[in-house]
């Protein structure tokens, strides 16, 4: 049996306590409300790689972020707001994730994903004395570190590259998956200093607009890879309803095939796009990972009370 | 056997991999928010004692493999196999050469030894990390000589060659470090 102590000391806790004190101040200072949304729902995210736990009996689902509630208040013209709460994914665990943590998001009104970037820049600076990040396409990056467009090389090139960057069979990913091997492998460790890494590849696009640039389609996404930790995801936010319910379907379609659990579309929040939403730009970050970097701990179990082996 | 999946995998856990038994040293997940979640695997061959690192995907699994230490007493080699035997059951066991490998001058009769089993059979063997072995052979002592470090080889009745001090004789029972074949000193033993 595991120990019933804190996995976190309580120096850990206490600067952990100062720090969403400090999120807290940053977003009042910036006159940002926050909110508590549901962390039970009647519907959820489709996303193909982030699974869902659900409430048996109860038909309904953990929140895996607040994203569509939010977005419903967003549209529903209360203005810029953020949430400081719970979330949940299955069987996420490991030195960087456990299944239920403790999610920052929030929405700008009126911001496209660069205007976001500051905001998260300036955030990161005031709580974690984190120094100017660089700004950086998805394509930049992986041409300048391993000479690879991720844009134009075929999937066979990408495939057989990630192969030999992990020991995985040439036929076991998709594309998209072989991107996230080769990042993982060879960019990520390489990156010490803190970057915004931009234009992500149309496939990987969430929730994000879609963009043309001169090599091909774009997500209006944007990730900030910090102490070689992934601290934020954001996106200049797809308001087109009819494309959201398109992308849902796809990826349930997707699910299905994968033998993957599958789960109710959210009709709210494809209604809530048509209201309409206003242009807006948001972001989510991981708040133990803030005190993981803030502490200069090795492992997220020791900035939580008590983690996925002792909960 | 059993199959473990990624989620099981741990420090210490033997699985097959590539057809030869590994012990894993280390396991990290790794999943970017919105993508692929696989696991970065350190095993280490036992067969070998090479590390390699692979990546799987979260939920992949592994064989198990029937891997296990035993304590065993040493009896002979024959000169093709050596000969082990379980101090509580006297079950016996024989071990190749390539099982023995650089561990063999090491080894004296009577002397309890790790063995690690595959399928029943010895794959490796740790000696303790010191054992006293008895001077076959080496060139006349130098009494009275105490020039600081200086050595001559010796050769130990189990084979092994080691540097020693000059005032060492034949007969002499030495101490000596297996993991570095060092001489540590003289044994009363």
């Amino acid at each position: 049996m595991t120990s019933w102590r804190p996995t976190a000391s309580l120096q850990s806790l206490q600067r952990r306590a100062k720090i969403l004190s400090g999120l807290r101040q940053f977003f009042a200072e910036r006159e940002i409300l926050e909110v508590e949304v549901p962390l039970l729902s009647a519907a959820g995210g489709t996303d193909l790689n982030i699974e869902l736990l659900k409430i048996e009996g109860e038909n309904r689902w953990l929140a895996s972020s607040p994203e569509f509630p939010l977005k419903r208040l967003v549209a529903a013209g209360y203005g810029d707001v953020y949430a400081l709460q719970k979330v949940f994914r299955k069987g996420e665990s490991g030195r960087r994730h456990n299944s239920e943590f403790t999610m920052l998001e929030w929405y700008r009104v009126g911001f496209d994903e660069f205007q976001l970037m500051d905001e998260v820049e300036a955030l990161c600076q005031r709580i974690l004395n984190m120094p100017t990040a660089s700004r950086v396409s998805y394509q930049t990056l992986f041409v300048d570190s391993i000479n690879v467009d991720p844009f134009a090389a075929s999937d066979v090139e990408l495939a057989e590259l990630g192969a030999k960057l992990s020991g995985l069979e040439p036929l076991s990913l998709d594309r998209d998956g072989w991107l996230d091997i080769i990042f993982s492998h060879a960019i990520e460790p390489t990156l010490k200093k803190p970057v915004f890494i931009f234009d992500f590849p149309a496939s990987q696009s969430a929730l994000a607009q879609i963009a043309s640039r001169d090599y091909g389609q774009v997500a209006r996404r944007f990730e900030l890879v910090f102490g070689g930790v992934e601290l934020a995801n954001g996106y200049f936010e797809l308001t087109d309803a009819a494309e959201q319910q398109q992308r849902f379907e796809r990826e349930l379609a997707l699910r299905a095939q994968q033998d993957k659990p599958t789960v109710a579309i959210d009709q709210h929040l494809i209604a809530a796009l048509n209201a309409p939403m206003p242009r807006c730009a948001g972001v989510a970050m991981g708040v133990d990972r803030i005190c993981m970097l803030a502490e200069n701990t090795q492992t997220l179990a020791e900035v939580i009370s008590f983690d996925d082996n002792n909960a | 056997m059993a199959n473990f999946s990624t989620n099981e995998f741990k420090g210490g856990l033997k699985v097959m991999l590539d057809g030869d038994p590994c012990s894993i040293v280390e396991n990290e997940y790794v999943k970017p928010g919105k993508g692929q979640a696989f696991n970065r695997v350190r095993l280490k061959n036992l067969r070998t004692g090479r590390v390699w690192e692979r990546t799987f995907k979260s939920g992949e699994s592994l064989e198990a493999a029937d891997v296990m230490d035993v304590e065993l007493e040493y009896l002979y080699n024959d000169g093709e196999f050596w000969h082990f035997m379980d101090p509580n059951t006297f079950d016996q066991y024989q071990a190749e050469e390539s099982a023995v490998a650089d561990q063999k001058n090491w080894l004296r009769e009577q002397d309890v030894i790790t063995v690690t089993l595959y399928n029943g059979s010895p794959l490796t063997v740790t000696p303790p990390n010191h054992v006293v072995l008895e001077v076959a052979h080496t060139d006349p002592g130098l009494k009275g000589d105490t020039a600081q470090g200086a050595t001559k080889p010796a050769e130990m009745t189990t084979g092994a060659t080691i540097k020693v001090p000059l005032f060492v004789e034949i007969g002499d029972k030495l101490k000596i470090d297996t993991r570095t074949g060092e001489y540590l000193g003289r044994s009363k033993d």
